[in-house]
């Protein structure tokens, strides 16, 4: 399936490698252009000497370029790409240069090492090598433990002054009231709760609904708080809950040591948002067999380091994914990819969840078992959005409504794309507000 | 014991309010029994964990009771395909604004309509310019009105859409006037008369809109009720009146002009005396008088009495009655040609005045004949000023022709007039000109170094350009020359548009 211009310049890493990277998307920016079934490739006269060099694999995707920028992928990546989108033609080119031909062979072949590394489990290592590093690994545990159980009592007291004094007096509170203690929570070692603590920063600026907000996010923080001393006590999966919580992440590869779960995964949607400097995307995927949601993260910490572009919103592919531990496992990590890696939205997605209350008992059940859960996928099969005073919702064939999270102008647009018929509707819900991400109708994908 | 109550409690704080107390024996009351009450806070912030979770779990959906639109009827014609909508999705974005009557214009001929998500922007665009209205009706489809009838800001849909005299009467002021503005473009007598009926009960600050209405497709039907408009209260209503009624043929209002303006103007023999162009005793030259007073008629006839700085109060008079005589006055009189009569008055002591005023006279009556003797004549005075609202009251053809030449000789007018008839005016250039304009741009970047302006309105030449130009516009520019570094990126930019414009023909294709 071809790539359109909105899904080459979601790859973008900011906004000015988008219009950069448009600009050097025509045909006559570049010396030479090809494309065969596997690269597509081209060279451009920047500001040095020699041509640079481009190439970029589609299905991953992947980009090489020779250019210096530290941007990923940077604007010729792009730029080729557009091309290669919008002008198939201008790609006379059918035999790859020597350049191209080597770097799709070493890329090629990382992918396979990628592959057997996630396949493989990890080789035997020199028993006494292994007793020493475990020795050195407790003892850095306990070190984190103590500095985590300390950050996690200066919390509590914390929360306890902040709902003693009363919501109240926060209106008018400078940043430094939020990000004081988040800071603490970070040398603590505990970024999750920092991150959710720094969130609330510039909450009573919302709607009247920010106490209701707030008081439910200090309640979290505070379970977590007076979990983590008897963590011992609780069942496994809900620890793993608690740890994901305190961001105390397993590692990739400990996770990817372990089953996969295999199924044709289709993706809802993907978000990024931006916090500090950190940009986080969040990829929604539904599994059609096994009928379960999971969230693929992906995080950049700098313009250089790029978010991962392989999950395209609207298409599905065949694969293995393995879910982090959980009462109700939703974070996970691909593991496998056996076919379908194209762009291709599918024209009938056939969503899950047919009526709302069909949402709702879906969404019960994680909220039930996850205590820390912030937001889980819906994906509505049938819904019609509607205006009321309140703001936009969506409304199904039953008479139930959710919420939207969406500005006045999205909602029109979102009408516009209904015409009064049910279209199926994926979102992110929080509980109380549905934000969409994307929605299918008349055969047709559209990111939100 | 709801979530409610502890945020109440957590506003007002612990310090003021114990936590709600657990009372009952639902199962979220035995559990909040069992937490320990003694530090208030704790007690508060694991209570309200409790029922916060208890809440969100056990949410049902809110049943929604308000109204939902009918469903749209479905489409006659098809969508525009991937490509087209992609294009149009960045037009509208804001890339390459100017291309959007061009996407709307190659829409409508292939039967095509815009992608549904895009309509609202569609629409939007529609209600802040009502000069693209017109041009967006062929693919709103049933969605577009569909849907601009449930948002106040589209009501000009349905006045432009449907011919229907209760817009007029009842409708929102922007459904009335793309209502009169459709109107009127089709059958104007029609137009003229709903108006006339419903004129007196308009509100003032309606009343200018309204009489601008009647600019498109004027005719004698309107003079009548224009000369009652000259007495209306409003300046601006006045005014407007006037104008049309200076460019309507045989108006009342041109033939008391004439009789006003006509003695002023005197055929003076030549040099040798001579009386008539016949004789050959040396030209003939026009002297002018100038207008003693600017009585109460000739304010009721639209002529402003303070002049702009630069001009004599009489001398201003003076060229506002000759821009509102109707052309063929002169030569009648004469019985000369406009070209003669423009010889004649270049010498006199007010030739600048008169040369003015058959200019204003030949934009605002719209009068090719004299505006292509004027534009000769305002080349040769030389008045620079003139030149472009001239230039725009020609024909396609015609316009090219004149500047043909011009750009040939790479003269600065060439630069001036191409680039002020460039952005925002409806003209679109022919082949053979669109190459004419490729060739001279190719010749200034090689020649100039800091052209500054025409660099900067380079951008703004590429919608012009005849489609079947676009392919070799890229082609042959000075790209080794000295001057090129200054030239290559408002280049780049200007071909960026060609190359969106070839986009576009070929998703149409």
């Amino acid at each position: 399936m071809p790539w359109t211009v909105e899904q080459v310049l979601a790859l973008a890493p900011d906004a000015a490698s988008a219009k950069a990277g448009k600009e050097l998307g025509a045909a006559r920016r570049w010396a030479t252009l090809g494309a065969d079934e596997v690269c597509v490739w081209g060279t451009l006269q920047g500001s040095g000497k020699d041509p640079y060099q481009t190439c970029l694999d589609p299905s991953g995707p992947a980009f090489k370029c020779t250019c210096p920028s530290r941007k990923f992928p940077c604007k010729h990546g792009l730029g080729l790409f557009l091309v290669f989108a919008q002008q198939p033609a201008a790609m006379t080119e059918k035999t790859p240069p020597a350049w191209a031909a080597e770097w799709l062979a070493k890329h090629s072949e990382r992918e396979k090492k990628k592959a057997a590394q996630a396949a493989a489990p990890h080789e035997a290592a020199d028993p006494s090598d292994v007793a020493r590093a475990a020795v050195a690994a407790e003892r850095r545990a306990a070190t984190r433990e103590a500095r985590l159980a300390a950050g996690l009592e200066e919390l509590a007291r914390w929360l306890s002054d902040l709902v003693r004094t009363g919501f109240a007096t926060l209106p008018g509170r400078p940043s430094a009231f939020w990000e004081t203690p988040s800071a603490r929570l970070v040398d603590a070692q505990a970024p999750g709760l920092a991150r959710r603590l720094r969130a609330l920063d510039g909450i009573t600026a919302a709607d009247d609904g920010w106490p209701a907000r707030l008081l439910r996010e200090a309640a979290a923080l505070h379970l977590a708080c007076t979990a983590w001393p008897r963590s011992a006590s609780l069942p496994e999966a809900t620890q793993a809950d608690l740890h994901a919580a305190l961001g105390m992440a397993l590692p990739q590869e400990e996770v990817l040591m372990q089953p996969g779960i295999h199924d044709c995964w289709l993706v809802l949607g993907r978000r990024v948002v931006e916090e500090e400097r950190l940009r986080t995307q969040r990829a929604w995927l539904w599994g059609r067999t096994t009928r379960r949601p999971a969230l693929c993260l992906s995080f950049s910490a700098s313009p250089g380091q790029p978010l991962d572009l392989s999950l395209v919103p609207g298409s599905e592919f065949e694969g293995e994914l393995v879910f982090f531990p959980g009462a109700w496992p939703l974070r996970a990590l691909v593991k496998t990819r056996t076919a379908g890696t194209g762009a291709g939205p599918a024209a009938d997605p056939g969503l899950p969840h047919a009526s709302l209350a069909e949402a709702n008992a879906f969404a019960a059940a994680a909220w039930s078992a996850n205590p820390w859960l912030e937001r889980l996928p819906l994906a509505l099969a049938a819904v019609v959005p509607v205006r009321r005073v309140s703001g936009w919702r969506v409304r199904d064939a039953a008479g139930h409504a959710l919420p939207l999270a969406v500005a006045e102008a999205a909602g029109w647009n979102l009408t516009a794309l209904a015409g009064g018929r049910p279209l199926s509707l994926a979102g992110e819900w929080d509980g109380e507000r549905l934000a969409p991400l994307g929605a299918w109708t008349d055969g047709r994908f559209l990111p939100l | 014991m709801k979530f409610p109550d502890y945020v109440q409690v957590a506003l007002l704080g612990t310090g003021r309010q114990a936590p709600p107390a657990a009372h009952g024996d639902g199962p979220l009351a035995r559990w909040l029994g069992r937490l320990d009450s003694s530090d208030r806070e704790a007690a508060l912030l694991s209570g309200a964990a409790l029922a916060a979770g208890h809440e969100r779990a056990g949410r049902l959906a809110a049943r929604d009771t308000g109204p939902t639109p009918e469903a749209c009827p479905k489409e006659t014609h098809p969508w525009a395909g991937e490509s087209a909508g992609a294009l149009l999705r960045r037009l509208l974005g804001g890339e390459h604004p100017n291309l959007l009557p061009e996407w709307l214009a190659l829409a409508a001929s292939a039967g095509r309509l815009a992608p549904p998500e895009l309509l609202p922007g569609l629409l939007d665009a529609g209600a802040a310019d009502s000069g693209q209205q017109e041009p967006l009706l062929p693919v709103l489809g049933e969605r577009g009105r569909w849907l601009a009838a449930q948002h106040p800001a589209w009501a000009w849909v349905r006045g432009a859409a449907v011919l229907d005299e209760a817009v007029w009467h009842t409708g929102a002021p922007e459904a009335r006037r793309a209502f009169l503005r459709r109107l009127r473009a089709e059958q104007p007598a029609r137009a003229a008369g709903l108006l006339a009926a419903t004129w007196p009960q308009e509100a003032a600050e309606d009343r200018s809109w309204i009489a601008a209405a009647l600019e498109s497709g004027l005719g004698p039907d309107d003079e009548a009720f224009l000369e009652a408009a000259l007495d209306d209260r409003r300046k601006e209503v006045r005014r407007l009146a006037a104008g049309l009624l200076a460019r309507l043929p045989g108006s009342a209002l041109g033939r008391r002009m004439a009789e006003r303006t006509r003695p002023l103007l005197r055929l003076a023999p030549g040099p040798a005396g001579a009386r008539r162009k016949t004789e050959a005793q040396g030209p003939a030259v026009i002297e002018a008088t100038l207008p003693p007073a600017c009585d109460r008629a000739l304010l009721r006839d639209g002529v402003e009495p303070k002049p702009p700085p630069g001009i004599g109060e009489k001398a201003w008079w003076l060229i506002q009655m000759i821009e509102a005589t109707p052309l063929g006055t002169w030569s009648d009189a004469w019985v000369l040609t406009p070209a003669e009569v423009l010889a004649a008055a270049a010498t006199g002591e007010w030739a600048k005045e008169l040369l003015e005023g058959w200019a204003r006279a030949a934009v605002r009556q719209g009068d090719a004949a004299w505006a292509a003797e004027l534009f000769s004549a305002a080349l040769a005075a030389p008045r620079a000023d003139l030149l472009e609202p001239l230039l725009a009251a020609l024909p396609g053809p015609e316009r090219e022709a004149r500047l043909t030449p011009l750009l040939a000789a790479g003269t600065d007018d060439a630069r001036r007039l191409l680039g002020a008839t460039g952005p925002g005016s409806r003209w679109s250039w022919s082949a053979a000109f669109s190459r004419a304009v490729l060739d001279w741009l190719r010749r200034e970047t090689a020649r100039q170094q800091d052209e500054w302006s025409l660099r900067s309105r380079l951008q703004g030449f590429a919608p012009l350009l005849h489609p079947d130009t676009l392919a070799e516009a890229a082609a042959g520019w000075p790209v080794d020359a000295a001057s090129w570094e200054f030239w290559s990126r408002g280049v780049d930019a200007f071909l960026a548009v060609v190359q969106c414009r070839a986009d576009l023909h070929a998703a149409f294709r």
